[in-house]
């Protein structure tokens, strides 16, 4: 092996990791909608600048392809719009590919804990599946017990 | 927080047999290439919900994979949030700049959930507009492990990722090689 600054060497270890485990083939797509035009150009940015925490100075980092959107937007902005809504990996995007670990540190379900942002919608319920000890119909009488014929049958 | 993180990894492990599950799946997948699931941030009305999506063959296998390990959350159905509904819209994909063996920086790396990053410049976006950031994944087989291993092998003896040989052999390499 060759020696290399420990960064590196690090940063080559979570590769080997990510190399052994689960990979997904990936497109990662943004889309801002506005009524106003400019404010959506920069809404756009804003998001694409909170990605360079993902960058890893001895490894990879996220970028949008500016050559195509400089030059051929009337061309690729369609064919975008059509893979997001097909839910298209391969075509007409550049081919990520990412680990189990990559994919979760780009998205994962948020916690109150550490996802204290105001603008998440938490749920005020809770779904929950019927209790095992719920009464069942063991013949059929011909009648179906519903919410309000107990609640006449309390009274 | 790495380990709260940490817990999604094993719903992608979960999610990585798609298409594998039976004789049947492994059929349709190779001749559909059906196991895909959208992950979406969608901002609408000033609120961020969190949307997995999928075909609704895979429905109960995405159920469990997360209720397994996230026991707290519910699972609801809704409609398709609409991407495109005003009147301006921006698009636009993110790509990995060097070859996929590179990873990007992972949670484990980093001192605060890096969605944080994501979620304050979100919630920055006034109310009146939406924002959605999708990622389609799709489960990859094991030869692309077996490739990344060797790539891997070569990056530990400082070595160039893509064999000489091998660029050789694929003519679209050569020409990349020779203009890089």
């Amino acid at each position: 092996m060759v020696r290399m600054v420990k960064a590196k060497e690090d940063s080559i270890n979570g590769m080997a990791e990510e190399a052994g485990s689960a990979a997904f083939v990936t497109s990662l797509t943004i889309i801002v909608a506005s009524d106003d035009k400019e404010r959506s150009q920069q809404s756009l940015n804003n998001i694409i600048s909170a990605y360079s925490v993902y960058t890893d100075e001895y490894a990879n980092e996220l970028q949008y392809p500016s050559i195509e959107l400089d030059f051929i937007p009337f061309i690729v902005k369609p064919l975008w719009r059509l893979i997001v809504n097909y839910a298209i990996t391969y075509i007409f995007y550049p081919p990520n590919a990412f680990g189990i670990n990559e994919l979760s540190s780009l998205f994962h379900f948020p916690t109150r804990i550490y996802n204290r942002s105001d603008a998440i919608q938490w749920m005020q319920y809770k779904l929950v599946a019927a209790p095992d000890t719920i009464p069942k119909l063991e013949e059929e009488n011909g009648r179906v017990m519903t919410g309000i014929i107990a609640e006449d049958y309390k009274k | 927080m790495k380990e709260k993180i940490g817990r999604m990894t094993q719903v992608y492990t979960n999610l990585s047999r798609l298409g594998k599950l039976d004789s049947r799946d492994t059929f349709m997948n190779f001749i559909f290439s059906k196991p895909r699931i959208s992950l979406i941030y969608h901002y609408e009305n000033g609120q961020l919900i969190f949307v997995v999506a999928t075909y609704p063959e895979y429905e109960s296998v995405l159920q469990s994979a997360i209720g397994s390990q996230y026991a707290d959350a519910s699972i609801e159905k809704i409609v398709k949030p609409n991407y495109f509904s005003k009147k301006y819209h921006e698009i636009i994909p993110l790509e990995s700049e060097k070859d996929s063996v590179y990873t990007i920086k992972m949670y484990k790396n980093a001192n605060d959930d890096q969605t944080n990053n994501l979620i304050d410049a979100i919630s920055n976006i006034p109310k009146e507009d939406t924002v959605s950031v999708i990622m389609t994944i799709s489960p990859l087989g094991e030869n692309w492990n077996i490739a990344t291993k060797e790539k891997v092998n070569r990056l530990y003896k400082n070595l160039d990722i893509d064999n000489k040989r091998s660029i050789l052999s694929k003519p679209w390499k050569l020409i990349k090689f020779i203009f890089k």
